[in-house]
């Protein structure tokens, strides 16, 4: 029996045309070792039976998913006797790139421009003659819905069967073709690779598709093959480009439209330029930013206020003084550590809902895409760093709309590295206190973000080399029409995505916060109840790290400050504060311009709060979470260090 | 439909340097000092810039700037108009002093209202 596959783009049509073929005689199961649904089905066409076989719904023939995998080994491997490719026709642009990349693997190919009751509504003119031409196989025209166009469908199956389709390749590029060139040659002296289109195995080996690399590893010509395919960097990247021209010149031949602009064209026009759309982003994201901290602050300040006078109450009136302190400071003070948190959370999942439900989040995640391929991230984690500027918690959270398991959890694991706002009164106290000059003051403040961003990028590319290996997917995107945002929605999201705050990270930040409090007020008697907080568990602390901060220059009650930066990082200005008498002074006293530069940094890198840990737990779960720890206390140490060893070799004291 | 698009390109203008203006204000510290947020506005500025010559010609491709213009101009606008009920709650709390100064971008959102009318009606037509 004659076996014909049906592939093509989710939402195309497939299972309507697979139904017209095959009506009642279906038998639905799994794919070997996989729960992915397997549809198979019987028809009779022209006297002849066919086996017809619904492959996964997939955009390429890459390895990244397990629906692409099964549809490529399916067509590979199993070699059909026709694949027909059900393409959206109002969508011919986007729907080209898998038939191309079908072509490629030297399939019998039938193409159903299915949908072409839109493509007549919309005054679309697509050329079938020439398409077919172009394609070298059979286009017919359908509309599976109302069964249009099937039994010309069937025919060309049929036909197909008897009259294999003529040959047509197109080009990648001179540089391209010759590296393909030399490496089919390779391929075709390799008895065990003969078996796989040449042409198609040699443009998966410069794509650096990882289940090709498998299978050539295990060629006697494994080595030479890689070599050869190295000669084109980022070859992924650069084939798809190309595939891209490739349609674009196959569109400009058989499509016509009429020159009706959407409302979705028109800002797409705008949005998705390069030129204008990076900027348009970033200033988009600066809204968002500014939206999320400055709308916030006042809500937050009265859960603060209100928690704060809680304490008040509850010292005044129980009588007990340390349970008084439990209750007030810890219980309290750490259940308003939490809610703080939840104003600008729940204003950030509110913005980025609208910019997601108007359609522009797809657009940010597109224009971005090629910077940020290029330090190994992924298109939209531009959007969670810029979010880590305000405060981490928000920006590793917004790392959630990344598809992409390995690249959320880089994502993740830098965004500690984005200086949140927290730390911004630290820099302001220290740079404030140890540099005269405002200016210079000013500089060594930016100085930090930069420092930030530029770690965040190292790490994101050693992590990728060592941690998460293999470049970022190529990605598709389908963009959605631009739409009003719903304020309901926006709300409803909010609550969906911001409620776990409250409940998961919520108890691990309370019992820190407790931890804490016992550590600054005990012993009792020695602190009188936390007033004295230098004969504290913390401050033996900080004398017990002291050791390890004395070759930075830094005194014990930096160390202790950084014990409390840990609970939340403008903690450091109150520690010094509640050390000292007067922070300013005691800061200028203690460090030099150098040692208090290299602590800036320090402050900077090392350990995420408390809070963000608690995030991280969930988020990236436990072991990534400890890494990142492990990371950035380790970093730290190396830049402050470096800072201080540059600028005593440069001769400042 | 022409003399409507020259007119839509003629306000373009006018927001166009209003925005210039004001984007090097707040960068320079005149009036209110927020780089960014003057960077922001040196952005508006350009995007409806940037449509201007097409839609004065007539080419309705010129009328998407405006349109990503007035979109973002929109935002920054009621984006500061809720900051500024914000920092009224924060003056009412006692945290911060009364706000006397009303941002820029509130008053340039207030100025580009009719535009946005005046193209939404010229969108309409050659959607």
């Amino acid at each position: 029996m004659k076996r014909v596959a049906l592939i093509g783009n989710p939402n195309v049509g497939k299972t309507e045309l697979f139904n017209r073929f095959t009506g009642q005689h279906q038998h639905v199961g799994n794919w070997p070792g996989v729960t992915v649904e397997k549809k198979v089905g019987k028809c009779v066409c022209y006297g002849e039976e066919f086996e017809i076989v619904d492959l996964p719904g997939t955009y390429s023939l890459t390895a990244y998913s397990i629906d692409e995998l099964i549809a490529r080994n399916y067509i590979i491997e199993e070699k059909p006797d026709v694949v027909v490719d059900i393409i959206d026709a109002s969508n011919l642009e986007r729907n080209l790139y898998l038939a191309l990349s079908l072509l490629e693997t030297e399939a019998n190919v039938v193409i159903a421009l299915n949908m072409w009751d839109v493509v007549r509504n919309k005054g679309i003119k697509i050329n079938v003659k020439k398409l077919e031409e172009l394609l070298g196989v059979p286009v017919v025209t359908t509309v599976a819905i109302t069964g249009e166009g099937i039994e010309k469908l069937k025919e060309e199956i049929v036909k197909s069967i008897k009259d294999k389709r003529r040959k047509v390749e197109w080009s990648y590029g001179k540089d391209v073709e010759k590296v393909i060139h030399e490496l089919k040659e390779l391929i075709l002296k390799d008895e065990s690779l003969k078996k796989y289109p040449a042409r198609w195995l040699a443009i998966k080996i410069i794509e650096k598709d990882e289940e090709v690399l498998k299978l050539i590893k295990r060629s006697k010509y494994g080595n030479d093959l890689i070599k050869i395919a190295d000669k084109i960097e980022d070859g992924e990247t650069l084939i798809a480009e190309r595939r891209y021209n490739v349609i674009g010149k196959i569109i400009e031949e058989v499509l016509k439209k009429e020159e009706k602009w959407s409302f979705s064209d028109l800002l797409d026009h705008v949005f998705l330029l390069p030129v204008l759309g990076i900027p348009i982003f970033l200033a988009i994201m600066y809204a968002a930013f500014q939206f999320t901290f400055s709308f916030s602050r006042p809500f937050s300040d009265l859960i603060s206020m209100f928690f704060s006078w809680l304490g008040d109450l509850v010292k005044s009136e129980i009588s007990n003084k340390m349970l008084a302190s439990f209750i007030g400071d810890a219980v309290f003070g750490g259940i308003g550590s939490v809610l703080v948190f939840v104003p600008p959370i729940f204003s950030l999942f509110f913005a980025l809902s609208l910019l997601e439900n108007s359609g522009y989040l797809a657009r940010a995640a597109f224009v971005m895409d090629r910077v940020m391929h290029r330090i190994g991230l992924h298109g939209k984690s531009i959007i969670s760093m810029i979010m880590g500027f305000g405060c981490n918690i928000p920006g590793i959270m917004a790392a959630r709309s990344i598809e992409n398991e390995r690249d959320r959890i880089i994502t993740v694991m830098i965004n500690p590295l984005m200086s949140c706002s927290a730390r911004l009164p630290v820099y302001i106290l220290i740079a404030g206190a140890i540099f005269h000059n405002s200016a210079l003051a000013g500089a060594a403040v930016f100085s930090m973000y930069l420092l930030g961003i530029t770690l965040a990028i190292i790490m994101a590319l050693i992590l990728r080399k060592f941690l998460f290996k293999g470049a970022p997917p190529v990605f598709l995107l389908e963009l959605p029409r631009y739409m009003f945002p719903k304020i309901t929605a926006g709300l409803k999201d909010m609550w969906e995505k911001g409620k776990w705050f409250i409940i998961k990270a919520g108890t691990f930040i309370f019992t820190v916060v407790v931890i804490v409090w016992f550590l600054s007020t005990f012993p009792w008697n020695a602190t009188h109840g936390g007033e004295v907080i230098k004969n504290s568990y913390a401050a033996a602390f900080g004398h017990f790290i002291e050791p390890a901060l004395k070759p930075f220059g830094w005194p014990w009650q930096a160390g202790v400050a950084l014990f409390f930066g840990f609970l939340a990082k403008e903690a450091i200005v109150g520690t010094f504060g509640a050390l000292s008498g007067n922070a300013g002074k005691a800061v200028a006293a203690w460090f030099t311009p150098l040692t208090g530069f290299a602590y800036m940094a320090f402050v900077l890198i090392y350990f995420p709060c408390v809070a963000t840990i608690g995030v991280m737990i969930r988020e990236i779960k436990l072991k990534y979470t400890l890494i990142t720890i492990f990371y950035t206390v380790s970093l730290a140490f190396i830049v402050a260090a470096l800072i201080e060893f540059i600028g005593y070799a440069i001769g400042i004291t | 439909m022409i003399k409507r698009r020259k007119i839509i390109a003629a306000y373009s203008f006018i927001a166009a340097i209003l925005y210039l203006i004001f984007s090097i204000f707040e960068i320079i510290g005149y009036i209110y000092k927020d780089i960014f947020g003057g960077l922001a506005l040196l952005v508006i500025s350009i995007t409806f810039f940037a449509g201007i010559k097409e839609t004065w010609n007539g080419d309705y491709k010129g009328l998407s700037f405006t349109l990503g213009g007035l979109i973002l101009a929109a935002v920054f606008g009621i984006m500061y108009i809720f900051i500024l009920i914000a920092d009224y709650l924060e003056w009412l709390i006692g945290n911060a002093s009364m706000p006397t100064l009303i941002r820029p971008e509130i008053l340039l959102f207030i100025f580009i209202i009719p535009l946005l009318f005046i193209s939404y009606k010229e969108i309409e037509v050659i959607k």
